[in-house]
């Protein structure tokens, strides 16, 4: 079973929102979204797995539709999705009540469910998020045996909210070579029928956790006790940096990085589970942002010139990448004359930030040497001796030398 | 400095004239006139140089380039002077002369000229400038009163620390400069921008709370609505349709009323024109039997009548017969009699035929009266009966609206303005209905309006959330820079203050200490501000110094300006040049003055006295005689 991994695509969202490329941000996340159809369409998977945050915020209306429109263009991958913290189905969430093709299934409680697919032998287990926070662990300690199933199967006509019942009058047990589903046809939904036990060794249903989560508003994720549970794959999402912690279980991160502090490529998880005697997983993780953020350290020396400055700026952008978004440091000894017009180095790319940690080239013994005698001399003593936080004393350092020896008669 | 020799080519009377000092007291001594004062402004001179004052400047005898000028050999004006500084040996050279001035410092020692960048002495000794000389080391006669050049080099100071010129710091202009960048970095108004923000985003999620609330009424009014609709929509349940049907039957029922109305009223006329006809028709049956009894009585009364003329006739014949005793009387009487009674007979058959032609007109017009009635009967019955179909039919519908027990015009009316008031009742309920859809139309109309003007807030909560984040970070490093520089500005501020107490104090002290020697333990308490005023304190009394007496004014500014010499130019100690500096004290002063100069490195004491020599004999204090 082939299966495309994704979480936190934050549609909507505007990164860097007062800088000139934001808006363009804003469509490369789109973009990459439908790349990720693309994908599934051009690995024939079976399952587009969505671990929550699709959207940045409560998604409007018109926004539900085009994604609808787009799933619908899915040729042989069915969609499982939740809600995360973002985009949390709260009561005036559109999701409710939204009607999604029938290639869609979303989980929209807020206790644990499990969607069945009994033509791919998988069953998929997640809730959704109803409230922006969530305290509880509720992944550490589940039971997935008393959980309400809804069987998905396309070939049946659908009916209510885009999954369909299936028709099945068997058991839904654990044999050693099959699983049979109990269904009761006349309700919508299978509830208190032992879902099955989660084996780790044997034939049986391949299982999926979708998951959303890991910090500590966010239901908290303790990875032991997840991994005890016997999953063949736990697909999480809620942290932006993709992360394998195991064959079985990781976060795909964001499909773009969103935020400044997210450098790193960003992409998707792309993964196959062989089904045996005991289910093998393999899992790839696949990078395909436009983007991504990157800090440029440029160290500097007495010799170092704002154009020399510049110059470096520019040959590191051209080596990494023009399309990158940049974050500069300036660092080393300058020459004490010397100012770096950050203002200048702006317009040279995709620059975010610049920030200034370089130094006057003080050489602070001689400095002491020289001047031990007047107010020079004794400010550097009195700067050294003072008690309070070592950047600020070493900025104050800077400064009061700066201005004094700028006030020298000459 | 240690002056060790001078040389002076040509300086006012003293032409090729060497002078070796010692360390330690140097006397010169000389009467007056002997040259004291130009060897004591050769000294001065030889380290800062003469001017030849300009204009009218040069005519007076306080040029002191004129005055020295050397009559023999102006060209020659210079000399020599050699000086030890920090245990090195320096040669002075100088040329006074305007035409040809120099100035060279030579080091004994290597041979090797020193490069002074702006000729200056000080460049050699730091801080030792013409005015600080003058207020210091050089005390000059009657002089020892400070001056305000003095006061401000102890300001500058004060301020600085060292006097020496190329470490001199202008501390405020350094603190000017720190304030400045202080300045730039508050412009940036975070704390307004932040404000703005905060409120911004306050109201953002009012708006969200609007939003939820906005929503949650959305829902409930569609849910009214779509009940509404159904409502509305509903096929009718049976009773309202039969209510409709009945209504809808009103005009009918009135059009029937009418007819029925219509009918009655020709019931009625029908009915009283069958009375009358009935009535006539009694009287004409009555008429008829009138006249068959008439008729019948006529021929009863004609019967009688013939029967009586008849008799009467035969009476009346035999009467006359017998009387006229005439059968022919009496036959004529009988005809008489018999053309009565056939006269008789045939008037009563005109009369009978006239009887029987009326009775048979009457008969007849019986005969179509009756038929005329049977006529108007019946038809008053099928009248009758149709007006009672109607009345059953009225009064039926009608009791479905009201309880009446007849047919009144009044009873339809009411009927009228039942049916009318129950049509308008369901109608306005149905109008009710349609209002209150229209209110909700227009309620979720407006609401929805409302939605959508508020749709873009949780993208704008967001961003102003991301933008305050950023702000807040910016505020941050600026607080930390801010932090940083005013800790720069307090420490400077802080140095100086305690350069400026540590100064008074310093001074204080040594001014205080000098003193107490000088005045033989009689003064030992003094304080001094930075504009050098001072105050004597004694038992606890501030004393201006005005009230002391000369001699111990002139000692206080004596101790004073030895204390700032030393304090200014405390890097290199200096000699003191003393000329004819004590004439106004007394013995012992001046035995508690020799004993504190005995203690400096050196000092040049130029005298025409002899009592200095003789004390500083007394004392057993050594020191080396010049005489000029």
């Amino acid at each position: 079973m082939k299966f495309i991994h994704i979480a936190d695509v934050h549609l909507g969202a505007v990164p860097d929102s007062n800088m000139p490329w934001a808006k363009e941000r804003h469509d490369e996340i789109w973009e990459s979204f439908k790349y990720i159809l693309n994908v599934c369409n051009e690995e024939k998977a079976d399952l587009l797995l969505i671990a929550g945050d699709l959207f940045h915020k409560q998604p409007l209306v018109r926004e539900l539709k085009e994604v609808n429109y787009l799933f619908s263009t899915l040729e042989t991958t069915r969609v499982v999705m939740m809600t995360g913290n973002h985009d949390y189905m709260g009561p005036r969430s559109n999701y409710r009540g939204f009607k999604w093709n029938e290639k869609v299934h979303m989980f929209s409680s807020d206790r644990l469910e499990a969607a069945d697919f009994p033509d791919i032998n998988t069953t998929v287990y997640g809730l959704s998020y109803m409230t922006r926070d969530i305290t509880e662990p509720l992944y550490d300690d589940m039971d997935i045996t008393a959980v309400p199933v809804t069987i998905v199967r396309t070939d049946a006509a659908p009916n209510h909210e885009g999954t369909v019942m299936g028709t099945y009058t068997d058991i839904y047990k654990e044999t050693d070579t099959e699983t049979e589903i109990e269904a009761d046809i006349d309700t919508d939904t299978v509830t208190g029928i032992n879902a099955g036990t989660v084996r780790t060794a044997g034939a049986g249903r391949i299982k999926i956790l979708l998951a959303h989560g890991g910090d500590e508003r966010n239901i908290p994720i303790n990875r032991k006790k997840l991994l005890g549970h016997g999953f063949d794959y736990v697909a999480l999402g809620h942290i932006h940096k993709p992360e394998i912690i195991s064959d079985r279980m990781a976060y795909s991160g964001s499909l773009e990085p969103i935020d400044k502090n997210e450098t790193g490529p960003r992409g998707y998880i792309i993964g196959e589970i062989h089904e045996g005697d005991s289910n093998r997983t393999e899992i790839k993780f696949v990078s395909c942002c436009h983007r991504e953020y990157k800090t440029v350290v440029i160290d500097i020396n007495q010799d170092t010139t704002n154009n020399a400055l510049a110059d470096a700026v520019k040959g590191e952008i051209r080596r990494q990448g023009a399309q990158h978004i940049y974050q500069v440091i300036i660092r080393g000894f300058r020459d004490e004359n010397i100012h770096f017009n950050k203002e200048a180095i702006y317009p040279l790319g995709n620059i975010l930030e610049v920030t200034d940690e370089s130094v006057p080239d003080y050489d602070f013994d001689a400095l002491l040497r020289e001047n031990a005698d007047n107010i020079i001399g004794m400010f550097i003593k009195r700067i050294n001796e003072s008690a309070g936080r070592d950047e600020i004393n070493k900025k104050a350092l800077y400064y009061g030398i700066e201005a004094l020896l700028g006030a020298k008669e000459q | 400095m240690l002056i060790t020799r001078l040389y002076i080519d040509y300086f006012g009377k003293f032409t090729g004239r060497e002078f070796i000092l010692k360390p330690g007291i140097n006397i010169i001594h000389g009467e007056n006139e002997a040259g004291k004062s130009t060897l004591h402004t050769f000294i001065r001179g030889m380290l800062f140089g003469i001017e030849r004052l300009r204009g009218r400047g040069a005519a007076t005898k306080d040029d002191v380039y004129t005055r020295y000028l050397p009559w023999d050999y102006p060209g020659a004006y210079g000399g020599q002077m050699d000086i030890r500084v920090k245990d090195k040996e320096y040669r002075l050279k100088r040329s006074f002369h305007a035409n040809d001035k120099y100035f060279t410092v030579t080091e004994l020692a290597t041979g090797r000229e020193l490069k002074l960048k702006e000729g200056h002495i000080s460049e050699l000794i730091p801080g030792l400038t013409e005015s600080a000389y003058r207020n210091t080391v050089s005390i000059e006669q009657l002089r020892a009163e400070t001056d305000a050049e003095l006061a401000s080099h102890v300001r500058n100071y004060i301020a600085n620390l060292s006097i020496a010129k190329h470490r001199e710091v202008n501390v405020a202009k350094a603190i000017e400069y720190l304030k400045e960048q202080k300045k730039a970095l508050e412009s940036v108004p975070y704390a307004r921008q932040l404000g703005e923000l905060a409120a911004a985003i306050e109201k953002c999620e009012e708006n969200e709370k609007k939003i939820d609330h906005l929503t949650a009424s959305l829902k409930e009014l569609e849910e009214k609505e779509k009940s509404l609709k159904e409502q509305l929509n509903r096929p009718k349940s049976p009773e309202s349709q039969r209510e409709e049907e009945l209504i809808a039957q009103l005009p009918a029922i009135i059009e029937k009323y009418k007819l029925y109305r219509d009918l009655s009223r020709q019931y009625s006329q029908a009915a009283a024109q069958a009375d009358e006809l009935e009535r006539s028709l009694a009287r004409l049956r009555q008429h008829i039997k009138e006249m068959e009894n008439r008729q019948k009585a006529y021929k009863e009364g004609l019967k009688k009548k013939g029967i009586i003329y008849a008799a009467a006739g035969i009476a009346a014949a035999v009467l006359g017969a017998v009387l006229m005793k005439s059968a022919a009387a009496g036959a004529v009487i009988l005809i008489a009699a018999a053309i009565a009674v056939t006269a008789l007979y045939a008037l009563s058959g005109r009369k009978n035929a006239e009887y029987k032609e009326e009775a048979l007109k009457a008969g007849m017009t019986l005969e179509n009266g009756e038929k005329q009635y049977d006529e108007l009967v019946g038809r008053k019955k099928e009248l009758e009966d149709r007006c009672d179909e109607l009345n059953d039919a009225i009064m039926t519908y009608m009791q479905e609206f009201t309880e009446e027990d007849e047919l009144t015009p009044e009873a339809v009316e009411r009927l009228k303005e039942t049916a009318a008031e129950r049509k308008r009742a369901s109608e306005s309920m149905k109008a009710e209905l349609n209002e209150k859809l229209r209110q909700y139309s227009f309620q979720i109309g407006t609401i929805s309006h409302e939605l959508k003007l508020l749709e873009n807030n949780e993208t704008e909560l967001i961003r102003n959330k991301e933008q305050y984040e950023y702000i807040m970070r910016r505020k941050r490093e600026n607080d930390i820079e801010l932090e940083a520089i005013n800790l720069a500005i307090c420490t400077i501020q802080e140095l100086a203050a305690e350069i400026h107490d540590s100064f008074g104090l310093q001074l204080n002290k040594a001014v205080s200490d000098i003193i107490d020697t000088v005045t033989n333990h009689k003064y030992n308490d003094l304080k001094v501000d930075e504009k050098l005023n001072i105050k004597l304190i004694w038992k606890n009394r501030d004393i201006v110094l005005d009230r002391l007496s000369a001699g111990t004014i002139d000692q206080v500014y004596f101790a004073l300006r030895m204390a700032v010499c030393d304090m200014l130019l405390g890097d290199e100690p200096m000699p003191l040049i003393l000329d004819d500096s004590f004439a106004l004290y007394d013995d012992s002063r001046v035995k508690a003055v020799l004993t504190e100069i005995a203690k400096r490195r050196q000092v040049l004491l130029f005298t025409c006295q002899t009592r200095e020599k003789e004390f500083l004999d007394e004392l057993k204090i050594q020191y080396n005689h010049i005489k000029l």
